[in-house]
């Protein structure tokens, strides 16, 4: 059942979008126009610098099964060109080349919401290897009720535009509409694989020989039949039987036995893959984590002597608790964790000129080497790369904001009231943002390595001459 | 059996480097369109000097190469100020109408974390002609030009004939040019240079006198392994000389297309590369990405002998080898050229150099110049033990590391012997330029290298290189790292350097790299052939 795979739920819906248009503060403006606009504000996973700077963080990343998900706008079929015809065979049928042929249409636009989520009913579950069906559409009730929990003006925001959601007044109605919007998912992908997973092999040969037995028997009996023989070749040595009757039994048995293998192996290719050790969110949120983290650990004790490098494994231990799923771990919707501290860009602030705001955050990171110090006051705070630049304003206001890792990742942490970074509004902000946190207890100052993202090569020696010259074109994304 | 090629009508410097032992000296100069007219009668003029890469005759029983070249390429903007028809200007392709300025996110040159407003002035750093390139500017490049010049026998002084023509053509601008054509200033720190001037590191010979040397400007042998293609050399020279410089598709090596490097020729996908009409005019062109490269010197040095120190621990080696080994696993070379594939450590190199006797200066010049400083390939080292996988040379040139069917743990001489460059032969790049600036500087003195690469599509082959195999790490399992040489350290600063089981050793991490190679300009342009140029100096570019 390919909506169910390697312990994952692959969930396919199109919803009907309404027809027609209705007017709203900003004029008359389509369903389908509605939508867009709404999913073109709905904010993305973190996943680039400029979003994860932004702040703004995707509602998914508020549920701890959605590994990937997405929505497309389908205003109608691609018409993919006239169909190239056999004119003879257009001759005969009647069919007049200068008529245009049909062109294809859907009913009504469709948003189109696709979801790959861990196949459960509570976060964190191991994942299943098997499923029955009605299992299965628990687990996708489940999740529609989880994503009404977690964010319901968002969903309402976007489905109010579509077909039949008028009646959806809570977590089990998104749950039936979601489930009447669904449509099987014919190819499911799944990559986690550390190691290739146990599987059966299909027995070739065995089977080969079987479907082979019945069509040889065929063949010979239709061999004898086009020879007029008596009896049937080959086969005369087991039983006494002329080509007629060698045909009446070998027919039906061929066609017996290759339905009954082709049977076989697509029952075998139906059947879902085991779920990958470790696979689920948390699963997957947790090796991030540890990736990165013991990465540094890796590079940082390199040449320290055994008795060393036992203590510190041993700690990273006790700090990082590689069992542990639940926490230290990385947050969904982040490429990386803790979120680099952002260098400031000297040549902005030559090139801007200084201003009040950010002389006086240049003074204060000049003077207090500890942030964590300062979190009552109103000030926009600079995170530890920074402090040892004198030049270390931040260009535009707007953009500072604190960034530090939490404790335990998830929807629940909330920062504190003192916590300083303006938002773009009221809405998500995600778990994060503390007062930073220094990570020099992760790291001990290395010869040559400067703290993350710190890049005093790439400013450029001597004067710096102002640019004032952008590139003319925008570049390609 | 090999293409007819008109020799003629090709500019000399697509079939020929112009290499540093024979043309060590060259000057770059830019120029500005400032009439169509005026720009057209200096094309025309020009195109009379033009080198071509017709064979060089034979005098004397030597080669007689000329005293100094001349080749020109234009910018997108200086074709369209030369007046040519929309409709060719239209089948340029897009790279080449953007410019390299506009192309910076996707080379890496500018930060690709900043959003283009964050990055304003990102280039800063770039020369004042380049920071000044505007398309609509009066200070537009439009025009490139390269003179490459020999010098007096002894010396690094260049012959009296590049002074001359670089005199003659300041004449051509101001007389035929009408005032309209000029000379834009503005290379170095100060941007009061005329003219770009690249130049080979000499070394003192016992005798005292001078003579050009292979390296560049972090000591290590530089221009060796470029690549050839079908026409491009006589066939005796050509098998001489293919090993390791071609490609391996089964059947021993065998040169490239030629329409890899030249328009209007069938490419290794047996298509004709994209190129604007007429077939005339873009016939026997290519395209070429001019970059100034500045080097950090002194980071280089320091960075090196700093890591060396942890690394000489790790591995036990000595400290100076230590640090020669970490250049040269960075680099995928030893400093005197003898590729890492060959010698995946200190002592296999010095093995191998007793063994070539490279310490001789006539058998070291013979090596680099052979085929065995580039026969090797990368398939034998999956793993990455001589080589590592993120090393520069391997990052460039994939060789058959990239082949798919390739058992990724072989190591050693047999193994996957039948892998095979398909995935790599539309990644070349012919590799021209020299070296600039004066030797013994640091981060801020002016030393590097003028690096142009050519190609029939920038797209395709060095915007490809640059962004997926200098700026990212995942063909080569290194992720976001990126080459550890060339590659821009300001966030991602990471090289690993992997362990043979029987290394005796770990693998080694470097990290906290920094920005070794920044590049201070450049630009890209169009090659003409010589029918082509004499179709700009006409005006008589007709596309319908």
């Amino acid at each position: 059942m390919p909506n169910f795979d390697a312990g994952s739920y692959f969930l396919t819906t199109f919803a009907p979008i309404k027809a027609g248009a209705a007017e709203g503060p900003d004029g008359c403006v389509s369903h389908i126009q509605r939508i867009r606009l709404t999913l073109a504000t709905l904010p993305t996973a973190q996943q680039t610098p400029a979003t994860a700077r932004g702040g703004q963080q995707s509602p998914f990343a508020r549920s701890m099964r959605t590994h990937l998900c997405r929505f497309v706008v389908i205003d109608d079929a691609v018409f993919n060109g006239r169909a190239s015809g056999n004119p003879i065979l257009a001759r005969i049928t009647g069919d007049d080349p200068i008529q245009p042929g049909p062109v294809d249409q859907l009913n009504c636009a469709y948003l189109m919401f696709a979801a790959e989520v861990d196949a459960v009913t509570e976060d964190g579950a191991p994942l299943p290897a098997t499923l029955t069906r009605e299992q299965q559409d628990a687990v996708r009730d489940a999740y529609a009720r989880d994503l009404w929990a977690k964010m319901e003006p968002e969903l309402r925001a976007i489905y109010e535009n579509c077909t039949g959601f008028d009646r959806v007044q809570d977590a089990d109605g998104f749950a039936r509409y979601l489930a009447r919007c669904q449509v099987e998912t014919t190819m499911p992908f799944h990559d986690y694989w550390i190691s290739p997973p146990a599987l059966k092999p299909i027995p070739l040969r065995p089977l080969l020989l079987a479907v082979a037995a019945p069509l040889l028997a065929l063949a010979l009996a239709v061999l004898g039949w086009l020879i007029g023989a008596e009896r049937t070749p080959v086969l005369s040595l087991l039983g006494d039987w002329p080509p007629g009757q060698a045909l009446s039994w070998a027919a039906p048995a061929s066609v017996l036995v290759l339905w009954a293998a082709y049977a076989f192996v697509m029952r075998r290719g139906a059947q879902p893959l085991p779920p990958p050790e470790g696979a689920n969110l948390p699963g997957v949120l947790k090796a991030l984590y540890l990736q990165q983290r013991y990465a540094d650990f890796a590079i940082d004790q390199q040449g320290a002597d055994p008795a060393a490098l036992h203590a510190a494994f041993g700690r990273f231990l006790a700090e990082h608790r590689p069992d542990d799923l639940t926490a230290p771990s990385q947050p969904p919707g982040v490429t990386r964790w803790p979120p680099p501290a952002r260098a400031p860009v000297p040549e902005m602030a030559a090139r801007s000129g200084p201003q009040p705001e950010m002389a006086m955050a240049a003074a204060m990171a000049a003077s207090d080497p500890d942030p964590a110090a300062d979190v009552q006051t109103d000030q926009p705070q600079t995170a530890p790369a920074m402090l040892t630049r004198s030049s270390g304003a931040r260009p535009r206001e707007e953009r500072r904001r604190v960034e530090a890792p939490p404790e335990s990742p998830g929807p629940e942490s909330r920062a504190p009231e003192s916590r300083v970074s303006e938002s773009r509004g009221p809405e998500s902000r995600g778990p994060e943002s503390r007062p930073a946190e220094s990570r020099a207890s992760d790291n001990p100052p290395q010869d040559n390595r400067p703290p993350d993202n710190r890049s005093p090569d790439t400013r450029p020696p001597g004067g710096r001459p102002p640019s004032g010259r952008r590139p003319r074109r925008k570049p390609e994304s | 059996m090999q293409p007819r090629l008109d020799l003629a009508d090709i500019q000399g410097n697509v079939v020929r480097a112009y290499g540093r032992y024979s043309f060590p000296v060259a000057r770059y100069f830019f120029l500005h369109f400032g009439q169509a007219e005026a720009g057209r009668r200096v094309v025309m003029a020009l195109r009379n000097r033009v080198t071509t890469a017709a064979r060089w005759p034979q005098e004397h029983g030597r080669i007689a190469k000329p005293r100094v070249t001349l080749n020109i390429g234009f910018s997108f903007f200086g074709l369209y100020a030369l007046g040519l028809p929309t409709r060719t200007l239209q089948g340029f392709p897009t790279e080449f109408a953007d410019g390299m300025k506009a192309r910076a996110f996707i080379l890496g040159d500018r930060d690709q974390t900043l959003t283009e407003d964050e990055a304003a002035g990102w280039d800063g750093a770039w020369d004042p002609i380049w920071r000044q390139n505007d398309p609509f500017a009066p200070t537009a490049v439009h025009a490139w030009l390269s003179m490459n010049a020999q010098v007096a026998p002894g010396t690094d002084q260049p012959v009296p004939e590049l002074d001359e023509q670089t005199d003659w053509l300041r004449a051509l601008c101001r007389d035929a040019g009408g005032g309209f054509v000029r000379i834009l200033p503005g290379h170095g720190r100060d941007g009061a240079a005329e003219w770009q001037t690249g130049k080979a590191l000499f070394a003192r010979l016992p005798d005292g006198t001078l003579a050009p040397s292979p390296n560049e400007h972090f000591g290590f042998a530089d221009g060796l392994g470029d690549p050839i293609f079908a026409g491009q050399l006589e066939p005796a020279d050509e098998r001489a000389r293919l090993p390791g410089r071609g490609k391996l598709m089964g059947k021993g090596w065998q040169p490239l297309a030629t329409g890899e490097f030249l328009l209007g020729h069938a490419d290794e996908s047996q298509e004709l590369p994209p190129a604007p009409q007429p077939w005339a005019f873009s016939r026997n062109g290519a395209f070429m990405a001019y970059r100034k490269l500045h080097q950090n010197v002194a980071s280089w040095r320091d960075y090196f002998a700093a890591e060396a120190r942890r690394f000489a621990a790790v591995t036990g080696l000595p400290e100076a080898a230590a640090e020669v080994t970490l250049k040269a696993k960075v680099v995928g070379r030893w400093p005197d050229g003898v590729p890492l594939a060959r010698a995946g450590d200190f002592d296999g190199w010095m093995r191998l150099r007793a063994e070539l006797e490279l310490d001789d200066p006539a058998k070291y010049y013979a090596y680099l110049k052979s085929s065995a400083s580039s026969d090797f390939r990368y398939a034998d080292d999956m793993p990455g033990y001589n080589a590592p996988n993120s090393c520069h040379l391997r990052r460039v040139n994939t060789r058959d590391y990239l082949d798919p069917l390739n058992d990724p743990g072989a190591h050693g001489p047999n193994a996957n012997p039948d892998a095979t460059t398909q995935l790599q032969k539309r990644r070349h790049i012919l590799r021209r330029g020299l070296p600039y600036g004066t030797e013994d500087g640091d981060d801020d003195s002016e030393q590097g290298v003028v690096f142009m690469a050519i190609c029939a599509s920038l797209f395709r082959q060095f915007e490809f290189v640059q962004q997926q195999w200098i700026q990212y790490g995942l063909d080569f399992n290194a992720g976001n790292n990126t080459c550890p040489l060339l590659g821009d350290h300001s966030h991602h600063r990471r090289f690993a350097i992997p362990a043979a089981p029987d290394a005796g050793h770990p693998p080694y991490v470097c990290d906290g790299l920094r920005n070794f190679v920044q590049p201070r300009g450049g630009e890209y342009f169009f090659l003409p052939s010589l029918t082509a140029l004499k179709m700009i100096g006409m005006g008589i570019v007709d596309p319908t």
